[in-house]
């Protein structure tokens, strides 16, 4: 910019005025960071830490000093920074949150946000939110149910097995009116029974969000072990299902072992059933960037397109499906979605009803990060 | 010469039902109400067949289990796991352990689990 003398004068006295505003702003900012009820970290553009607040500091229980200017990946002996290093050192490339269990007594929940500016990369925000509290209630409210739930399936039991051999006839003869009566009540009976199971498999799912605990391994082994155990059901169907590995190792991927087990099984346990005799079902591998996906396509009845919005919800079930399978209850895909995500993955479909599905999982490779990387991570 | 059945179940009505239907069926019958007594039991009268609970006061079902599995005497006797507990890990737990089977009491009938039983003997 140009500017004649007098204007040089008045730019002079703006520019004084405009940085003491500015100074006086940053103050408050800072301030406002410093007292800040969350921890907050702030990375600059090269992953560094360039800036820490005191709750962060407490939370982390470092000093300010000891990390900064550092890169993440140079913190991992801090115990309560490892687990974030993965999360830390990976440039994002857009905003995300996640929950983490830093120790038995300590969960958090971490917001990290990337700046632009002019699609540059500046940094990132890091927020460190305590949830121990939270994750406590939601403990003893999922231990609570499990424990009810336990507790309420042996008098169930005793009833479904003193009303099964009244039936039976095993205790007196009954009247044709007495057997009718108490076949309805051993049938209700039972239905208290799915009841129980219902909320136990809820508080099972719940556990599902969070990993407790992972490892890298290699994911087309859990699919080999699965498919060879459904071997007999896909048989007796005679369903054609082809496995089909990478011709090249794909690379390891951080993965809860239970878990994922529960969540791969439900895919492939919805392809069987669904999937009408002599259908086939197609499992196969891509590796994309930084993600593996997994497909799983099939020939069976298909997800009506009115519902597919839904199917992800919990309690729901396509109404094409009751015929096929009564039982159901309608969590295993909600359960299936919520560790995949926990994961840090993605689960889509694409169906047509009569025709077929296709449920694509992707997870994350995370191996880069391998050698920071121990087994007990979360 | 009847087969001889030991019951290790600590909840008493379902024992009664359980012994009532083995009964019936022409078993011997034994009971046990807790996991140190079962193990005795199975030790001294060393029967054709276990049928064991899992959640049993003093030491659990799992442990009996791993002792029977340890005791040369009785280590070849067929154990069939009757629980309320059903979980994978549970499941998963017990037939490693060397269980026969695994049943779950609120799906299964005596009916049903005598059936089992009768298949297990051959």
């Amino acid at each position: 910019m140009f500017f004649k003398k007098k204007e040089e004068q008045k730019f002079e006295e703006f520019y004084e005025k405009f940085f003491k505003a500015f100074r006086e702003e940053g103050n408050r900012l800072l301030s406002v960071i410093n007292f800040f009820i969350d921890g907050i970290l702030f990375l600059d553009e090269k992953q560094k830490i360039a800036l820490i607040n005191p709750k962060a500091e407490k939370i982390l229980k470092i000093k300010s000093s000891n990390i900064f200017g550092q890169s993440p990946l140079r913190l991992n002996h801090f115990p309560n920074i490892s687990p974030l290093v993965p999360f830390l050192a990976e440039k994002p490339n857009s905003s995300f949150q996640k929950e983490i269990k830093i120790n038995d007594n300590l969960f958090l929940l971490i917001k990290i946000t990337p700046i632009f500016s002019k699609n540059q990369f500046l940094g990132s925000i890091v927020v460190l939110k305590d949830i121990t509290k939270e994750k406590m209630i939601e403990k003893t409210q999922s231990d609570f149910v499990t424990l009810a739930a336990h507790q309420f399936r042996t008098p169930s039991s005793a009833i479904k097995w003193a009303l099964s051999m009244l039936l039976e006839e095993d205790l007196s003869n009954l009247t044709e009116k007495q057997k009718d009566t108490i076949k309805k009540v051993y049938n209700t009976n039972n239905r208290t029974i799915t009841l129980i199971n219902n909320l136990l498999d809820f508080t099972k799912m719940e556990k599902g969000r969070s990993l407790l605990k992972t490892s890298l391994l290699q994911i087309e082994d859990f699919l080999i072990e699965i498919v060879e155990k459904h071997k007999e059901r896909i048989n007796d169907k005679k369903i054609k299902l082809s496995l089909q590995l990478s011709p090249t190792p794909l690379p390891k991927l951080m993965l809860d072992s239970v878990k994922i087990k529960i969540a791969l099984e439900n895919i492939l346990d919805n392809a069987i059933r669904y999937t009408p005799a002599k259908g086939s079902i197609d499992i196969y591998f891509k590796e994309k960037g930084d993600d593996i996906k997994i497909y799983f396509k099939d020939t069976g009845i298909g997800i009506p397109s009115s519902q597919q919005k839904k199917i992800f919800t919990h309690f729901f079930r396509a109404h094409n499906v009751h015929q096929v399978y009564t039982e159901g209850v309608g969590l295993g895909l909600f359960l299936t979605k919520s560790i995949i995500e926990a994961h840090g993955g993605i689960l889509r479909f694409q169906s047509v009803e009569n025709k077929g599905s296709l449920f694509i999982i992707t997870l994350p490779i995370k191996d880069k990060f391998g050698e920071f990387v121990t087994e007990d991570l979360y | 010469m009847a087969k001889k059945i030991l019951t290790i179940e600590d909840d008493h009505f379902l024992r009664e039902l359980i012994i009532k239907k083995l009964d019936q069926e022409g078993y011997e019958v034994f009971e046990a109400e807790d996991g140190e007594q079962g193990l005795d039991k199975a030790k001294e009268v060393k029967p054709d067949l276990i049928l064991l609970d899992l959640m049993l006061p003093g030491i659990d079902g799992f442990t009996v289990l791993s002792e029977i599995k340890k005791n040369s005497e009785i280590s070849k006797t067929p154990v069939i796991i009757l629980s309320n507990l059903g979980q994978k890990e549970d499941i998963d737990k017990g037939m490693n352990l060397g269980a026969q089977d695994f049943l779950i009491k609120a799906y299964f009938t005596p009916g049903e689990i005598i059936e089992k039983v009768r298949m297990t003997l051959g």
